[in-house]
């Protein structure tokens, strides 16, 4: 029902008033107290002390000791691989090449992380799951003697038919076939040979693979075969594909057959050399910097545009570049660097290529080939937040934008919502003219009443980025005016507060804060696991918590802590919300 | 370029005697972003009203392309939008638009941005289409009875798109059921691959075909049900949407009947998305929707052309401001750009209209037994959800009586929801649970 109220502030929007944003309206303005919220579900703080913002939400440590001595993890749903998942799949499963998935519709997210768990799959990705596998099949006849561990045409009975689907369907399926699918899939060999020939028979074959349940989910059922709604250890065979989804984006290779074939996965040290082997591998090249690609924000970043005038030297070099720098700068600090949050957040150096020397105003040094490290200015350059990805993916076509990168830091790093603002609130920023600055276009926001109480929460976090502009070039003035790159964290547990300046005393004071490795530790939960974490979580939570802390906020430390932590070595299936 | 350029002559379908069936009634809805832009104020939102009688009109500016079609539309002036719910308007809008039900607040897993921090769950549907092409009747798209020559067609209902983004509750708005969102097809080579080139007609291919795909899709379905027996009946739900569409391609392959007399229109590029190639994926799209039509693969179809918040910019338009930007300048008049883009979609839908009318259907044109309805998320670019700009179109066997303009202003669109279902044969009084029970638009009859 329109009030009286709303009508007017409707005619005020329609008639374009001046106002710079029309933050007028309805809810009555408050405390942050009540405009800071909480990611998840669980409801649960991410740091271990309680939180101030919300006195009355418990943190992790207290939710855990309030569960008592029993096992508690939350439920693991059926998830589908993503697209990703599918494309790295077959490439180590048959070794084919390219983007294989991308004719699949695009995945859902938990939180930032892709990841498909929630809505039932329809009519029209089944259908494109069988296109991609029908074709895929087809494309891989060729190399049947390749694929195939014995020579399938030379046999004309069984034996061969049997080898060949027990050893494919073993890594299809991240576990070896019971007896009646194999009876199956060699009937399937045998009429499709009979059809026309062997080769028929092993397309057929791989087609109804690549199509399977078993295949195309992740299925954890847990050690009791049977769903459970207590905790139960995952299979060893369920905790090594749990593993190298986690690790690799992809399937277990043959060594963690191996010890998912022997059990040994199950013990806690072969776990923990595991992800050393997993982490030291090129697959882990491209989980790593998903995870982080996913956590900044950064998508694929064709889709970024950015005026042509203003920003002439934008193009789809320059976004691949900067994606490609913050990918390999991630995965150089997390794998091979000292892996510290801290050196996510603030390192002097980077991975830039091609047309990123020039927008940073660094030389390229002789000699320099992709994937050298280079250093940067560190009064301009320090971490992933000053990297062009994450200034030019949270910025406008035509100017930068305060409240999405505030909203990122906000919500991303420090774990922490921003909740709606009023009904009827819809004003985009003022355009950049000479004589303003971001700070005076955005002071609206903070001026007034109803706006300011959320915005707080953001904008002052977002303007300690103005020294960037939309595509992350360093500026010290704009419009004319002079860069005041003061910068707040209000509301915040620990000592992420306070007043600082500048995106690179920003993300010093973000590596030092307890809140922010919290936050990081439960973004990698939920990256892990393909779900948000929930209240049963807790104990796991702060286990891993600990570990990385314990660690020095050692990212590599936070992984293994994570993998043996009771959530990622358990499932349980059946009840108590999502 | 009109829609109907490239595409090779239909000819009717005809069935087994030579004789011409009765053919049957077909649904497109049609999706374009964002609301028309206001006036000042409500009680003076006459921005897009036809001017003159209910027979004897003038179309607005944004409508003028469809002046050639006059005489085999209706536009209902004032409908508000059936849609509330959590995040804001274009997030409920979406969700509300074809099927008048409230938007979930987040709810078991799924939690989405639905505008400015609002946040949001899915839909929860049905949508029209959805509702009509899971009934029978004799007027019905499909009527399983005598009189019905072909009772089944290879799809129920197919959901074509282009550039609509990721499953997000702002960017979808065909529902097969509470919170069970319908992903669009959104590249059209790959949909005109599935429709179209990988029909087999050949009847010894036929039968091999048949034999192989079926044995391959027992197959899986015995691993869904090893899959079911190990799992929580909470997933089921994921099971049993993937057992529908394991058995909505075997229905395909045992109802595989080569398309006699109609002929295969032609591919269309492959693209990969980008602004300067959604006029071209539009027209591809359009195409295929008439070709499916006229192949009777489908009589229920949707069309989602961008999405909320739509940033498509239209430079082939002169403009360098995103749509949904634009909508919401508060330092200059954007109405005339804002109207210039209405102007253009109205150009695709009556390109549309034009290929639908090309299509020889015996007594009558395609356009004559379609139904088209083209709504929009919002009623006004300042977020009102009144008065939606729908365009109704063709004749649906006479369904729909055309050539005028009516006054329902501050109707519900959940009667319009449910004239669509009554127009398509299906007896409904009520869709949704915004306003439920509303009865149709009486006007409309």
């Amino acid at each position: 029902m329109p009030s009286e109220k709303a009508r007017g502030t409707r005619r005020a929007v329609a008639a374009r008033s001046a106002a710079a944003f029309a933050c007028l309206g309805a809810a009555a303005a408050g405390a942050l107290a009540g405009c800071v919220g909480r990611v998840g579900s669980g409801g649960s703080g991410t740091g271990t002390n309680p939180d101030p913002t919300n006195p009355g939400t418990p943190s992790v440590s207290e939710l855990c000791a309030q569960q008592g001595p029993a096992l508690h993890v939350g439920r693991t749903r059926l998830r589908r691989l993503t697209r990703s998942q599918l494309s790295n799949t077959l490439r180590d499963l048959l070794g084919t090449t390219g983007n294989p998935a991308a004719s699949i519709a695009p995945d859902e997210r938990i939180g930032p992380f892709l990841s498909n768990g929630i809505a039932p799959i329809t009519d029209l990705i089944v259908q494109q799951h069988q296109e991609a596998a029908a074709s895929l099949a087809v494309s891989v006849q060729a190399r049947m003697s390749e694929i195939s561990p014995c020579n399938l045409a030379a046999d004309s009975g069984e034996t061969c038919a049997r080898q060949f689907v027990t050893e494919l369907g073993r890594r299809a399926y991240r576990r070896p076939l019971d007896a009646g699918e194999v009876d199956e899939y060699v009937a399937l060999f045998s009429l499709g040979r009979s059809q026309a020939d062997a080769q028929n028979g092993f397309r057929m074959v791989v087609e109804a693979v690549l199509q399977s349940p078993f295949f195309l989910y992740h299925v954890d059922v847990g050690s009791q075969d049977t769903p459970s709604m207590t905790p139960v250890p995952l299979k060893a065979h369920e905790l090594a594909a749990r593993l190298s989804y986690f690790l690799w984006d992809s399937m277990p290779d043959r060594a963690l057959d191996a010890l998912a074939d022997n059990g040994e996965i199950l013990s806690a040290s072969v776990l923990t050399s595991e992800v050393e082997r997993m982490l030291a591998d090129r697959r882990a090249g491209d989980a790593i910097p998903a995870f982080h690609l996913q956590w900044l924000g950064i998508g694929e970043m064709d889709d970024v545009s950015k005026d042509a005038t203003l920003f002439p030297r934008w193009n789809a070099e320059l976004a691949a570049a900067m994606r490609a720098e913050t990918a390999a700068f991630t995965d150089h600090v997390v794998r091979r660097g000292d892996g510290l949050i801290a050196t996510l957040f603030t390192a002097p150096f980077s991975f830039p290529q091609g047309p990123l020397f020039a927008l940073y105003g660094v030389t390229q040094p002789s000699g320099f080939m992709a994937g050298t490290q280079v250093d940067l200015d560190p009064a301009q350059r320090g971490g992933v937040l000053t990297q062009g990805a994450f200034l030019a993916t949270h910025a406008h076509r035509d100017q930068t934008s305060p409240v999405h990168r505030g909203i990122v830091v906000r919500e991303n790093m420090l774990c922490q919502t921003i909740p709606a603002p009023p009904p009827e609130v819809n004003a985009g920023p003022l355009p950049p003219a000479a004589g303003t600055s971001a700070r005076d276009r955005f002071a609206a926001h903070e001026a007034d009443p109803t706006c300011g109480t959320c915005h707080k929460a953001m904008d002052p976090i977002g303007l300690a980025f103005e020294n960037y502009d939309a595509v992350g070039a360093y500026r010290t003035e704009e419009g004319g005016v002079t860069i005041d790159a003061t910068g707040e964290i209000v509301g915040a547990r620990d000592e992420a507060a306070g007043r600082f300046v500048g995106a690179i005393e920003l993300g010093q004071k973000l590596a030092a804060s307890q809140q922010v490795w919290g936050c990081m530790a439960d973004q990698w939960f939920r990256f892990a696991l393909g779900r948000m974490e929930a209240n049963d979580d807790a104990c796991a939570r702060k286990a891993i918590h600990e570990g990385f802390s314990a660690s020095g906020g050692n990212i590599r430390q936070l992984i293994t802590a994570l993998v043996l932590s009771d959530s990622f070595r358990h499932v349980r299936s059946v009840g108590g919300g999502p | 370029m009109g829609v109907g350029a490239g595409l090779a002559p239909f000819v009717p379908l005809l069935n087994a005697s030579g004789q011409e069936p009765t053919r049957p009634r077909r649904l497109l809805l049609v999706f374009t972003p964002d609301g028309s832009p206001d006036s000042d104020g409500p009680e003076n939102a006459l921005d897009w009203k036809p001017q003159g009688t209910e027979t004897d009109f003038r179309l607005h500016a944004i409508h003028t392309p469809l002046e050639p079609w006059k005489s085999k539309m209706v536009i209902p002036w004032g409908l508000k939008l059936s849609a509330k719910g959590a995040g804001e308007q274009h997030a409920y809008g979406m969700a509300g638009l074809w099927t008048a039900a409230l938007l979930h607040d987040p709810q078991d897993g799924a939690d989405f941005d639905g505008g400015n921090g609002h946040r949001t769950g899915w839909g929860s549907g049905p949508s029209v289409d959805q509702v009509v092409a899971a009934a029978f009747g004799p007027n019905a798209p499909y009527q399983r009875g005598p009189t019905d020559p072909n009772p089944e067609t290879p799809y129920r209902t197919i959901e074509l798109g282009v550039q609509c983004g990721s499953p997000h509750s702002v960017y979808r708005m065909i529902y097969k059921g509470d919170s069970q969102p319908l992903h669009p097809e959104t590249n059209a080579l790959n949909a005109f691959n599935r429709l179209f080139a990988s029909v087999v007609t050949d009847p010894n291919a036929v039968n091999r075909k048949r034999t192989e795909q079926g044995a391959i899709f027992g197959r899986i379905k015995a691993d869904l049900d090893r899959l079911r027996r190990k799992t929580s009946t909470e997933e089921h739900p994921k099971i049993e949407a993937h057992l529908s569409g394991l058995m909505a391609m075997e229905r395909r392959l045992t109802s595989m009947t080569p398309m006699v007399g109609c002929t295969k229109p032609a591919a269309p590029a492959s693209v990969r998305d980008s602004n300067a190639v959604f006029p071209d994926q539009i027209t591809a799209m359009s195409n295929l929707i008439v070709s499916a039509f006229a192949c009777d693969l489908t009589r229920v179809a949707s069309l989602q052309i961008s999405r909320g918040f739509s940033n498509v910019t239209h430079s082939w338009l002169g403009q360098t401001t995103a749509h949904h930007t634009m909508s919401h300048d508060a330092t200059v008049d954007r109405r005339p750009e804002l109207q210039a883009i209405d102007a253009w979609y109205a150009g695709h839908i009556a390109n549309l209209l034009t290929a639908l009318a090309g299509v020889n259907e015996g007594n009558g044109s395609l356009l004559d037994n379609t139904l088209v309805v083209c709504g929009r998320e919002l009623g006004t670019t300042s977020h009102r959800m009144q008065p939606v700009p729908f365009v109704l179109a063709g004749g649906a066997q006479g369904a729909l009586r055309t050539g005028r303009f009516i006054d329902v202003n501050n109707e519900p669109h959940a009667k319009l929801l449910v004239s669509i279902c009554r127009m398509m044969g299906v007896d409904v009084s009520s869709i949704g649970n915004i306003n439920p029970d509303s009865g149709p638009l009486t006007k409309l009859a």
